[in-house]
């Protein structure tokens, strides 16, 4: 396996994991949003 | 060695390459200074780079035992202490709640991390170019993730993956992330239509109450950590200043995080890095390809988010500016500065600051995620070939 086969790698699953971790980010930004909206006096 | 060589030691041990330094730290002065370009950090750097060239390098090496610049280096850089702990007062000056009102911004955050994948690529194809550079995987990823346009997280990958490189790779992260506003606008008036850059964004407030600002930072840690554990110490002395500042009772750490803690790291973090860049490491040709890559980096992390935000219009009904996905990089707040400012020239009515603060804060989220996720994958990558 050559370097440059590793640095593919590195870019899928490196760009893969950031995309991973802020669509989590997000769905937690999203789930307190819709709390919010439903009840904005808390 | 005769009395008079002893007297005249300094002169005598002098090399004209020191000059060559005592020029560079000069420039780097100058930047900081006259231009204003990260004088927090270039001013020190370049001090230290004169500082590190005398004659018998004795900040690094005295009497055969580690001086006090080499002590601060160990301590502080080896360690990534000084990088982490500047993360605590970074926290503590962030403010995630743009992000609640437009959460579709956090994906910018991602796209635009793509410069530091490209050049890992890149500085891999120029090693197959030019064998005698001798960039290893892991200096292409430390090299790449000045496209982290996050100064900690480069110093942090760096100092474990290529500490010879560290000198170069510091410089050209902070002196990139100072000349932001001259790279990226070139590269998104040539990536956007005018028809593009005019499209306007409705923005709604949402008032976020404080216990989701307190519960943010604690979720973001642990799924950060659970995702990435090696990003942990990043993430978490991030979330740690936010969570200091959003719990609203501990005002004075709150001020000491963002003042007195980020001051003194950063000083001892300018002069330290300045430090490393001994001419014997320095003057080399690897560092103009690292200054020409890392410029490639902020390039392509510019182009990644404005073309990622392109991508996105062509399946939403709700069309994103794609100037926002510049804002995706971590040089927090220069880059949204810039997309507004952009924006205002094209039409002096559209007001797009909040979107572009909101991918800003997410680049920030990015950077270090992109960093502790370069941390793990290339050891593991590693193994596969041997």
């Amino acid at each position: 396996m050559t370097n440059m086969t590793l640095g593919v790698q590195l870019m899928l699953y490196g760009l893969g994991g950031v995309f991973l971790s802020l669509i989590l980010f997000y769905g937690v930004i999203k789930l307190f949003v819709g709390i919010v909206k439903k009840d904005p006096k808390k | 060695m005769s009395a008079l060589e002893k007297l005249f030691e300094g002169i005598l041990l002098f090399r004209y390459e020191y000059l060559i330094m005592y020029a560079i730290g000069g420039v780097l002065i100058y930047l900081a200074i006259a231009k204003d370009y990260e004088p927090m950090l270039l001013l020190p750097i370049g001090f230290g780079a004169i500082l590190t060239n005398l004659p018998l390098n004795m900040v690094w090496v005295q009497h055969e035992a580690p001086g006090v610049m080499q002590l601060l280096y160990n301590a502080g850089i080896l360690t990534e202490l000084f990088p982490v702990l500047i993360f605590i007062g970074i926290g503590a000056m962030t403010d995630f709640r743009p992000l609640f009102s437009t959460p579709k911004m956090i994906f910018f955050g991602a796209a635009a991390q793509f410069g530091i994948f490209f050049t890992v690529l890149a500085v891999l194809g120029i090693n197959e170019l030019v064998p005698s550079l001798g960039f290893t995987l892991k200096d292409a990823a430390s090299i790449g993730i000045i496209g982290a346009a996050d100064g900690p997280t480069s110093i942090v990958v760096a100092s474990q993956f290529s500490p010879k490189l560290l000198g170069p790779i510091s410089v050209a992260a902070y002196s990139y992330m100072a000349l932001v506003p001259i790279i990226q606008p070139p590269v998104i008036r040539a990536l956007t239509s005018r028809k593009e850059r005019l499209i306007r964004m409705p923005f709604s407030q949402v008032d976020v109450p404080k216990w989701v600002m307190v519960v943010f930072p604690v979720i973001v840690t642990v799924v950060a950590g659970i995702l990435a554990p090696i990003s942990a110490p990043l993430i978490g002395l991030l979330m740690f200043g936010n969570l200091i500042k959003e719990s609203g009772v501990l005002e004075r750490l709150n001020k000491a995080a963002q003042n007195e803690l980020a001051n003194i790291v950063t000083l001892l973090l300018g002069i330290t890095i300045g430090t490393t860049m001994y001419y014997e490491k320095f003057l080399q040709w690897q560092t103009l390809v690292i200054l020409g890559l890392g410029l490639i980096a902020f390039v392509f992390d510019t182009a990644g988010g404005v073309l990622f935000a392109k991508f996105l219009n062509l399946f939403s009904k709700n069309k994103v500016n794609p100037m926002i996905g510049a804002a995706g990089i971590s040089a927090f707040p220069m880059s949204a500065r810039i997309v507004q400012k952009m924006a205002t020239q094209e039409d002096d009515q559209n007001f797009i600051l909040m979107q572009a603060v909101s991918a800003n804060v997410s680049g920030q989220l990015g950077s270090v995620i992109a960093g502790g996720l370069v941390l793990s994958l290339v050891p593991w990558l590693l193994t596969l070939i041997s």
